[in-house]
């Protein structure tokens, strides 16, 4: 009965690890933080910028007020540094791997294929969005002086990290396409193109477009419905149905993964 | 007037390498389309809100009109040089094309036109079928138009490409060109009419912003090609778009002499 309990431990221990290696590397190149801060900023006030224009011309989008919406774009901050930081570069390592054949290294060693080749790096300086998407919120909710009581935090933080799952399994499927596909080497475009849908509340949009990122395509449970749940404006419903997702698609993904090793033929055989 | 004829001669064979090189990365083009997304985004908010009304005298159709032909002229002005050309400074393949009788400037350009021919008809089709889906937006095109178009979307080629060799000249010097490339990416894309319509600015800002570079880029065509400029309007943008490339041009032409001093100092 102890098994469980110590592959956790194991898989604990290894991101631990995973994650020293990172800050190590990502410390040799210490100018690029200032980089990365400088393009969070300028991405920041592209969002901002557009927000205004929008606002400049009707008093609120889809029923939400400037601040409000500004708690929209902090989330979609927060989603798309975890993007940038975690996701993206293991997912180019992961294309390269299958297309050099050295996805062997990763197979032979005895822990999830899934595990190491999606979660083995990431660019601490790409965090720098985290802080612009945290900084928004706190700049909407001074702003709208508003301090939400805790049940609306833990369903913040909750319906947040089920965002964040999402887009981990999304990325985690995407990546596990290379093994059929080789040449998909920006497919990560796709992802941030369709992610910056979620640079506003859904509400936001014309009918059509509406009912599809909320229903079909979960694109509003990334920044939307987190927001919604700190302003106090969720339906359990709502909020069940995008724990749901988010747990079917790291299934699916894993799934996916599974059957992609399975069908990876070596540089050698 | 020698330089120009063997220049003549040269581009032909020039452009036919590039032709084939563009044509077998046809994918990495096809995805590369994807990154329209950002201003369709933006376009099915302002159709949301001119539901009620037109928003500073865009309907709806205005704005569907708008956006994709920007997303097309996107495709037909937009540049994207500077990270191959700062690899070639910083590793020294440049010194290949130094050998070479041909300036490397005419390898980029030749790059740049031959990926237009394969991008354009990729969007060619898809503008054309959401413009007849989309009642009420029309675009101008009567041939005066067309042609005015044609010289903006030429200028604003220009503009693109000598900004871009004037930033990939910086890496001579400097390391982080990439970042300095990509925040003149944001700046431009905002400033010049490829996020917002430069009409929806605050009046005083979109009067400045005409006077910018950038204008050229993306606003300008569009908006000739929409039917928003009157022929005078159009003239002095044109106008001002001219002077900014041929600044520009002067200006990375010196950038890049006084860069190879350098480049050839270092003793590669």
């Amino acid at each position: 009965m102890h098994a469980i309990p110590r592959t956790i431990g194991r898989y604990v221990g290894l991101l631990k690890l995973f994650a020293h290696n990172s800050v190590l590397t990502n410390l040799e190149y210490r100018v690029n933080f200032a980089g990365a801060l400088l393009m969070s900023l300028l991405d920041a006030l592209w969002a901002v910028g557009g927000a205004v224009l929008f606002y400049s011309h009707r008093a609120t989008l889809g029923g939400w007020s400037f601040p409000e919406a500004m708690i929209v774009v902090g989330m979609f901050f927060i989603a798309s540094g975890f993007l940038d930081a975690f996701l993206q570069p293991n997912l180019r390592d992961v294309i390269e791997a299958v297309r050099t054949g050295a996805m062997d290294y990763v197979l032979i060693k005895p822990i999830s294929p899934m595990f190491h080749a999606t979660l083995r790096r990431f660019r601490l300086e790409k965090l720098s969005s985290l802080g612009v998407g945290l900084a928004l919120i706190g700049y909407a909710l001074a702003q709208l002086r508003l301090w939400p009581g805790p049940e609306r935090w833990i369903a913040f933080l909750g319906l947040g990290l089920a965002a964040l799952i999402l887009l981990y399994a999304l990325m985690a499927m995407l990546s596990a396409l290379c093994f059929w596909v080789v040449d998909i080497a920006n497919i990560e475009e796709l992802v941030f193109g369709v992610l910056d849908v979620a640079r506003f509340p859904a509400q936001a949009f014309p009918e059509p477009v509406r009912g599809i990122i909320s229903l079909v395509i979960p694109i509003a449970f990334v920044s939307t419905v987190p927001a919604e749940a700190l302003l106090g404006r969720l339906t359990p419903a709502t909020a069940l149905y995008g724990l749901a997702w988010a747990g079917a698609a790291l299934v699916l993904s894993a799934l996916v993964w599974r059957a992609a090793v399975s069908r990876y033929t070596s540089a050698s055989s | 007037m020698h330089k120009l004829t063997r220049l003549l001669v040269i581009y032909p064979a020039l452009l036919r390498a590039y032709w084939e090189r563009a044509v077998a990365y046809r994918a990495v083009f096809a995805v590369s389309l994807l990154n329209a997304i950002f201003p369709l985004v933006m376009m099915a908010i302002w159709i949301g809100m001119a539901q009620d009304g037109p928003v500073a005298g865009f309907s709806a159709p205005d704005f569907a009109g708008y956006y994709l032909a920007a997303v097309l002229v996107r495709r037909l002005t937009g540049v994207g040089i500077v990270q191959d050309a700062e690899r070639l400074v910083r590793s020294g393949e440049l010194s290949v094309y130094l050998f070479r009788p041909l300036d490397v400037v005419h390898h980029f350009f030749a790059r740049v036109l031959t990926g237009r021919v394969v991008v354009a008809p990729m969007l060619l089709a898809p503008v054309a079928l959401a413009i007849l889906a989309i009642p009420g937006s029309q675009f101008d095109l009567r041939p005066a138009t067309l042609m005015r178009f044609a010289l903006s979307c030429g200028i604003g080629l220009l503009f693109e490409f000598y900004a871009q060799w004037l930033l990939s000249g910086l890496a001579f010097w400097i390391v982080q060109t990439q970042g300095i490339a990509a925040a003149y990416q944001f700046v431009k894309a905002f400033l010049g009419g490829y996020i917002v319509p430069l009409a929806l600015f605050p009046p005083a800002v979109s009067g400045l912003i005409i006077w910018l570079p950038f204008q050229s880029s993306v606003a300008l065509p569009v908006e000739i090609l929409t039917g928003r400029l009157s022929a005078e309007q159009s003239l002095l943008r044109l106008a001002i778009g001219a002077a900014w490339v041929a600044l520009i041009a002067l200006g990375a032409r010196l950038l890049w002499r006084a860069g190879l001093r350098d480049y050839s100092a270092v003793g590669a």
